[in-house]
């Protein structure tokens, strides 16, 4: 296990900014085999900025979910890559074994899923599932993961944290079952945090709060973060690079300020406009 | 057999086509049983020919109203008028002509089709069912509700699954539309949908009333497209309309807190907008055994010792614009 070291390869464009957390090179790849071959991902790239929130956007089947996916080496095992590069703090992701990648996959990247209480098993309590993850990632004793179970829940702030780890998934709103994620995600104490669609299918109100957490969490903790999302309102709010994504390709990249005010690919520019209805008159 | 109402207000242009009165749903839950407070005697009318948005979050009651309104739930109490004549009191085969004039979109066309039929045949079972149509008569029919939500012909002999999304809500909306109702509920109809796809499908239903003079009701919690389509905005939480009025004045300038923090919380796809946040202690209560004060008490930063003698009435505050929050909030 080797801790960051430079990178060697010439880094895209970036020249005197520090090196990107992440950064995904030419990612292609599709779905089937021989004649039946369907390429879905064409040659992606861009880049995660250390301790910044880059958000993905795309409508369905822009490929946004399965490129996020394949950071992690949890893309759909029929998916074929063709071709592209991905690195992560100076390793490079695609070609690390399995044993490998089981090292970075959790302590060193985490990832939230859209839907937390699907993510959570239903037959343990919240604690100790939480508990599991700080016994197996720092190999902690099972008091000690307790305790930090405890003070994970505490970190997302959900009120009475002692009592809610006791608790079952089913017990949880859907809110609170996705801050449950986020503590998750952060006892492994990651250096890149993937979420993808955290806030679908939760009520304003409650997506507020989850992306005033993440924002806040990021920011104390320098945490660099990769938001997948289709939704260009949370985008504005809380990203500072924006990678827009359509049909298994990256259509714009820049950051949040240039996207919004000044957008250069006309898929964008609709993306906007849709996102942005008028009154009825 | 049905009590009707006198329809004098009928000749006004404005006129309520939908007349909802005290209506109340409870569910039996848990064990012991107790009673979970959907609705909560819930007064509401419709307006002919206008578009009125119900908005709220999870557990509000808005989907249980919408159920309860086209007859899929059967209610505690209250009565629904439509076009002044009382849901309750018909017989089944008046009850099944009236649901005729009331037609509902769901929120996802994917599960709401039959995925082993055709877009013809759910197209054309209202037809059969509700107008007794000949074969040819049917097939006309279908035919020009194709056309009428932006579909071609071919996509009638389709299955549900060779449709993308923004189609396949195109069919729900031709077979609401089908026999000619005067009212559509359109329960979440864009909400599954892509943004570029919200737009269309929204332009589309305003093209359809606009020809063809129907009333729809909007359950939504987009308030993006509530403000395209609605006339009127009702907001509900925990059972009770607790703001309505013109949707204007509810979404530009909101009474009451729960409205305020709604509107506040919803994010804008513009860059460096700041917006004022009026956030909300926890999370919605539990609608079982629910004490007779505010439905917001626990939650509001304005809350006072009168917010929890009694639930607080709707008054009004402009207009036909009503909030049910008697203190005065900061502007």
């Amino acid at each position: 296990m080797t801790s960051t070291h430079a990178i060697e390869q010439e880094a895209p464009a970036a020249t005197a900014a520090p090196s990107p957390i992440l950064t995904v090179d030419g990612y292609s790849g599709g779905f089937g085999r021989g004649e039946d071959y369907r390429p879905v991902l064409h040659e992606v790239s861009f880049t995660v900025a250390r301790g910044e929130l880059t958000a993905v956007v795309g409508e369905t089947g822009s490929g946004k979910s399965l490129t996020a996916m394949s950071i992690l080496g949890i893309q759909p095992p029929a998916f074929v890559r063709t071709g592209g590069r991905m690195e992560f703090a100076g390793r490079d992701l695609l070609g690390c074994g399995d044993q490998e990648m089981r090292t970075v996959r959790g302590r060193r990247i985490s990832m939230v899923f859209q839907d937390a209480r699907a993510a959570l098993n239903p037959v343990f309590p919240v604690g100790t599932q939480l508990a599991d993850v700080a016994k197996r990632h720092h190999g902690m004793s099972r008091a000690l993961a307790r305790e930090a179970a405890v003070e994970a829940l505490r970190s997302v702030r959900i009120p009475e944290p002692g009592r809610r780890a006791r608790q079952y998934p089913h017990e949880f709103s859907g809110g609170m079952a996705q801050r449950v994620m986020i503590a998750m995600a952060l006892l492994c104490e990651p250096e890149l945090l993937i979420l993808d669609e955290p806030t679908t299918g939760l009520d304003v109100t409650i997506q507020a709060e989850i992306m005033d957490l993440i924002t806040e969490l990021g920011r104390s903790r320098g945490l660099s973060t990769l938001l997948i999302t289709h939704d260009l309102g949370v985008v504005a709010e809380t990203a500072q690079h924006v990678v827009v994504m359509r049909q298994g390709r990256v259509v714009e990249t820049g950051t949040t300020a240039g996207l919004f005010l000044t957008p250069t690919d006309s898929y964008t520019r609709t993306l906007l406009a849709a996102s942005r209805l008028e009154a009825k008159s | 057999m049905t009590a009707l109402e006198p329809a004098g207000a009928a000749t006004a242009l404005h006129y309520p086509i939908v007349d909802i009165r005290g209506l109340t749903k409870h569910f039996r839950v848990g064990r012991p049983r107790r009673d979970l407070v959907a609705l909560d005697g819930v007064d509401l009318a419709v307006e002919a020919g206008q578009t009125t948005a119900l908005v709220g979050e999870s557990g509000s009651g808005k989907s249980t109203l919408a159920r309860c309104l086209v007859g899929l739930l059967p209610v505690t109490a209250g009565e629904v008028l439509l076009d002044g004549i009382d849901l309750a009191g018909l017989g089944s085969v008046a009850l099944s002509r009236t649901y005729r004039d009331i037609q509902m979109v769901f929120q996802d066309p994917h599960s709401s089709l039959n995925p082993r039929r055709s877009v013809y045949q759910a197209v054309t079972e209202p037809l059969r069912l509700h107008l007794g149509l000949d074969r040819a008569a049917q097939r006309a029919r279908a035919r020009e509700l194709m056309s009428l939500v932006g579909l071609e012909d071919q996509h009638l002999e389709r299955m549900p699954h060779e449709l993308s999304g923004g189609q396949r809500q195109r069919v729900g909306i031709a077979r609401a539309i089908a026999v000619g109702p005067k009212v559509v509920v359109l329960d979440e109809p864009t909400s599954s949908l892509d943004v570029s796809v919200r737009g269309q499908i929204l332009d589309l239903l305003l093209g359809l009333q606009q020809r063809l003079g129907m009333t729809y009701l909007f359950i939504s919690h987009d308030l993006q497209a509530v403000r395209r389509v609605a006339d009127r905005v009702c907001v509900m939480y925990l059972g009770s309309i607790v703001e309505d009025g013109p949707a204007d004045e509810v979404l530009d300038r909101p009474r009451h807190p729960y409205t305020r923090a709604l509107m506040s919380a919803a994010p804008v796809a513009e860059y460096g907008v700041r917006r004022e946040r009026l956030r909300l202690a926890g999370e919605i209560p539990s609608p079982v055994d629910l004490p007779a004060e505010c439905r917001l008490a626990g939650r509001c930063p304005y809350v006072r010792d009168s917010c929890r003698t009694a639930v607080p009435p709707l008054v009004t505050v402009e207009g036909t614009h009503r909030s049910a929050c008697p203190v005065p909030l900061p502007s």
